[in-house]
Parts: C-alpha cells; sequence; structure tokens
C-alpha cells in the first residue's frame, strides 16, 4: 500500500470510470426495480404506480414461463453437452502429433465468427426444404426431409447444437491449458504403480480439472442467459415461444411492445435466478474443489 | 512393435483431420458456395465452383455500403476498447493502492457489473440514453459498450496487486505526480493485461449484434454485422450473395485471429474471458 496521505491525489483517477458505470449500469439497475411497479410504456409523462400487478401478470403469462424455461433447459443441456465434449477433445489437443497445432485452431476458429452469422449458417444447414444442407444429405438415404426449425423439439435441439458448435473448441482451450498445468510427476508415480490409462484419467487428470470445470460451466451458463442474436438469427424466437430466451423475451416486451414496466419486472425476476444460479454453481464448485484437495 | 505404433498414430492423425473437417463444414460451406450461382449452390451444395465466380461479391459490394459501415465498425470498437483500458486502468490504480473505506466499497462496487449482464438491463439503458439524447448515435454506443469497464477494472486490480511496489514509492517520494508516475512507471508494467483486456473486448464488441442493434439504426451509423443484418432484410432471396457479404463481414474478425492466435490462446488462462 502507498502511503495514505497521497491517496486525495490518485482519487480524481477514479472519476472516469465511476460516472460512466454508475449512469449505463448502477442507475439501469436501480430503474429496473422502480419501473418494476409501474405501468411506464417509455414514452408518456403520466406514470401510474401499479404496485405487484407486473410481477403477478408476468408469472401468469405463458411467453414468460416458457421464455423461463428454455433460458433453464438452453444452458443446462449446453454446460452438460459442451462439458462432455471438450474434456476429450482437450485430450486430444494435448497429445502429441503433427497437425496437432492446426486442430486445435480450427477448433477454436468457430468462436470468431459473429453468433449471428453461425446463426443464419445454421439457418441454412437446417433449412425445411430438401434443399436443407442436412435434409440433402439424409435425402441421399431415402430420408424424408425433416422440419428442423418448427417441428417438436427440434428448433430448441437446433439452436442448442449451433451454440455447442460454436463453445465447444474454445471450452477444450480452457481445459487444455489447466491440463498442461499438470505435473508430469503425478503420472509417473501411478504407472510405477501400475494404475491403468483409465485409472490415470479417473484419479489424476479428471480430478485436476476442477478448477477448469468451475470456470467453464459458469461461462457456458453466464453466456447461455445472455443469448439473444442467435435464435434472433436462427429460429426467430419460434415458432411460437418456442425458442424465445429471457434476454430476448425483456427486450421485445421492453421496446417493442413499450410495456417497460412489464418488462422491467421481468428483469428483475431475471436477476434473481441469476444470482440464485451463479450462488449455487459457485457452492458445489468449490465443495468439488475442496474434495479434491 | 514401433510400425504398428505408427501406423496407428498416422491412422488417428487422418481420422482426426476428417473429423476437424466435418467439424469446420459450416464454415465451408460458407465459404465454398460463396463463389457459385445461386442455382449450383441449391444443386450441388458441396461441390467446387466450376470457374472463378465472383459475382456475388460484386453484388454484394453494391447492395452493401462496405466502406462506411467498415469504418463504423473500427471506430466503435477502437474508441470503446481505448475508453475501457484507459479508464479501468486509472480507476483500478488507486483502488488496488490505497486501502481505506473508499477504496473498500468501490471494489466491491465495480463487482456488481461483473455479475449483472448488460444486456438483460438493455431496456433501462435505453430510456437512460433517450434522456441524454444518445439514442441513434455512435458515441452513444461507445458508452454503452464502455461502461463494461467494471471487468477492466477487477482485471486490473489482480495485475497491479502482483507487481512489486517499491518504485511507485519511491517516485512518490522524489515528488514524482500522480499522472506521471501512472503513465511513465505503471501502465507500461500493466502491458501483458492491457494486451489480453485490449483483444478479448475487441472480438466481442466488433461481433456484437444485441446492443448495436438497438443503439444504432439510421442507415448512416449501421456497422459491418448490422449492415449484413440489413441486406438479408432486403434481399435475402438469393443467398449465395449473402454467403459472400458474411464472408465479407467476418474477413477483418479471421485476420485479426490469425494475427493475434497465440495471445488469444494465452488470455484463456489469465481469466480473461468475458463478453
Amino acid at each position: 500500500m502507498l502511503n495514505p496521505k497521497f491517496f486525495r491525489k490518485f482519487a480524481p483517477f477514479i472519476t472516469g470510470a465511476f460516472i460512466l458505470y454508475t449512469i449505463l449500469l448502477i442507475v439501469p439497475i436501480l430503474l429496473s426495480f422502480a419501473y418494476s411497479f409501474t405501468n411506464w410504456d417509455g414514452y408518456s409523462p403520466s406514470v401510474e404506480m401499479v404496485g405487484v400487478k407486473n410481477y403477478i401478470k408476468i408469472f401468469h403469462s405463458e411467453s414468460m414461463l416458457s421464455a423461463l424455461k428454455n433460458s433453464f433447459v438452453f444452458c443446462f443441456f449446453n454446460a452438460v453437452i459442451i462439458t462432455l465434449l471438450a474434456i476429450p477433445l482437450s485430450l486430444v489437443f494435448n497429445a502429441g502429433f503433427k497437425s496437432r497445432n492446426f486442430v486445435r485452431s480450427a477448433f477454436f476458429f468457430a468462436s470468431v465468427p459473429s453468433v449471428l452469422i453461425i446463426g443464419y449458417i445454421f439457418q441454412l444447414f437446417f433449412g425445411p426444404t430438401e434443399n436443407g444442407v442436412i435434409n440433402s444429405i439424409i435425402g441421399r438415404f431415402g430420408l424424408k426431409p425433416v422440419r428442423w426449425l418448427s417441428r417438436g423439439v427440434l428448433p430448441m435441439f437446433s439452436v442448442i447444437f449451433a451454440n455447442v458448435w460454436r463453445l465447444t473448441g474454445w471450452h477444450a482451450c480452457i481445459y487444455l491449458a489447466r491440463l498442461q498445468g499438470i505435473a508430469e510427476e503425478y503420472y509417473e508415480a501411478a504407472r510405477i504403480d501400475g494404475a491403468s490409462r483409465r485409472n490415470l484419467f479417473r484419479y489424476i487428470t479428471f480430478p485436476l480439472l476442477a478448477p477448469a470445470m468451475t470456470i467453464s460451466t459458469m461461462l457456458i451458463v453466464i453466456d447461455g442467459l445472455k443469448i439473444y442474436a442467435l435464435p434472433y438469427s436462427l429460429t426467430g424466437g419460434g415458432p411460437g415461444y418456442k425458442t424465445t430466451f429471457m434476454t430476448q423475451l425483456i427486450i421485445k416486451t421492453g421496446i417493442g411492445e413499450k410495456m417497460v414496466g412489464r418488462s422491467s419486472a421481468m428483469a428483475v425476476v431475471f436477476f434473481a435466478v441469476i444470482m440464485v444460479v451463479s450462488l449455487i454453481q459457485l457452492y458445489f464448485s468449490r465443495k468439488r474443489e475442496d474434495d479434491v484437495c | 512393435m514401433l510400425k504398428k505404433k505408427r501406423f496407428y498414430s498416422v491412422v488417428f492423425q487422418i481420422l482426426l483431420l476428417l473429423f476437424t473437417l466435418l467439424f469446420l463444414s459450416p464454415l465451408i460451406y460458407m465459404v465454398l458456395n460463396s463463389f457459385k450461382p445461386y442455382s449450383q449452390m441449391l444443386r450441388e451444395p458441396w461441390g467446387f465452383p466450376k470457374e472463378l465466380f465472383l459475382d456475388n461479391y460484386v453484388k454484394a459490394f453494391r447492395q452493401m455500403d462496405f466502406f462506411r459501415s467498415f469504418g463504423n465498425s473500427c471506430l466503435i470498437t477502437a474508441a470503446s476498447v481505448v475508453l475501457i483500458v484507459l479508464l479501468g486502468a486509472l480507476a483500478a490504480y488507486p483502488i488496488t493502492r490505497f486501502r481505506n473505506r473508499i477504496t473498500d466499497f468501490l471494489s466491491v462496487y465495480f463487482l456488481i457489473g461483473y455479475m449483472v449482464p448488460t444486456q438483460v438491463l438493455i431496456v433501462q439503458i435505453f430510456s437512460v440514453m433517450k434522456k441524454i439524447n444518445l439514442i441513434n448515435t455512435k458515441s452513444g454506443l461507445i458508452l454503452v459498450y464502455a461502461s463494461g469497464v467494471s471487468f477492466a477494472v477487477f482485471m486490473y486490480q489482480g495485475f497491479i496487486r502482483s507487481i512489486p511496489i517499491d518504485m511507485e514509492e519511491s517516485a512518490l517520494i522524489d515528488g514524482a505526480r500522480p499522472m506521471q508516475l501512472f503513465w511513465k512507471i505503471v501502465f507500461p508494467l500493466l502491458r501483458p493485461a492491457t494486451a489480453t483486456l485490449v483483444i478479448f473486448q475487441t472480438m466481442w464488441i466488433w461481433n456484437d449484434f444485441t446492443l448495436s442493434s438497438l443503439f444504432l439504426s439510421s442507415r448512416k451509423n449501421l456497422t459491418l454485422l448490422l449492415e449484413l443484418h440489413q441486406c438479408i432484410g432486403e434481399f435475402s432471396l438469393d443467398w449465395s450473395v449473402m454467403l459472400a457479404i458474411m464472408c465479407i463481414v467476418m474477413l477483418p474478425m479471421v485476420i485479426f485471429y490469425l494475427a493475434m492466435q497465440k495471445q488469444i490462446i494465452a488470455g484463456m488462462t489469465s481469466g480473461a474471458v468475458k463478453g
């Protein structure tokens, strides 16, 4: 620490960040609480207090309940599938072979284009007619075209698929970084004791990947809760509300339908959800890491 | 024995390369078909173009305003990143190097932004921006991105803590002014953190659609990505042209990625990932 008497000279350093952050982040958070008890439309000067009416309304609306459910389903499947794919992939990345740098960059590359573009490309892949890329391939085997973006759970599957495609390489790199940090001595000692390859993974590699798993799943869930452009360009949130997620619903209600009050109530509920999810996740991850040590 | 091992290794590599190509097929599809007429794209999506066919690109440049939107993207990304880095580093310094009630409060205060995603607050940010008349202006969007400065504050705090303090102390005793001390001694030492921050913030701001699509609407302000969105809305019938536009929109980020690849993968380990 520096001598406290100098603090006053350095305090102005904080002003810029403080003002910007307060006006564009803290004030909006406070506003969302305040608006959530009103019927404000975003334009008119007259605002009425409506108490908790917005909260009651949103918990009875089909759109809110399905968006909340969709966001959960999306985050859950992404976290599980990406983790299951990224860990083996990171082992491949870590193996010694010639083309490894190419393979690493190729898988990571999927996260370079904007999600908007990825959504459009997968829209062509999951196209409903026989000209859709996937349908034209399965058509060669005599199968009928599948309506990927409208039938049953397939729209949700398509959005999850595109997101898994986008993020697996990225998350494999997070695991790879951790793998490279595991000391070779552990493996040597275990091999001398006659451990099989499977046991090496199970008792050494996997437990030591715990910190990477914490970071990775946390990022997947946070990113999943915010997802907006991908369903926007891939399915447009439809059919109906089948692939509408919380972010999209909040924006649509507040800006598109001009119900700022109701949209704010949704945002407040969503904050609560995010907080609870991150706390639960932190608790379990910490516990797992403690068990390892 | 050794021969057998080598054989397996070759088979493994070939299979892996094939799998990698399969994995990349969406991007291969995009690039391949941007060089074909639409009719051929429908008939044989995986065939190679029969000749060097650049019509799609010619049409793409006619439909989109490339230079203006590219300029907008560059300006918005660069200005936001500079603000984030400068304001973040400046704020993090006193918060880390002094311990009192104010700095204790501030380090918690800036953490809130780390937990609440901007995307969820868009409606409220929108109404604040409308109050100060910054809707549909580039400077307004830049400020919105720059309010993500809390992440930079958080990251720099960790980094500053790891630098020895002696030089700064003696500089202060020798009568250095705070700004001098910061620019001459501290900021250069923060370079690794700054590099990671610049790379990841550039990637996410350049690729962002959520915020830019809501805060910019008139054609003269559109970024590359919004220009693509606009074109798809207007002429989405000819998808091979759209694919050409997508390739054009993607190219700057691809070049950026190839140039920064090493630092990107290194940065992933230092927890620089948020967006």
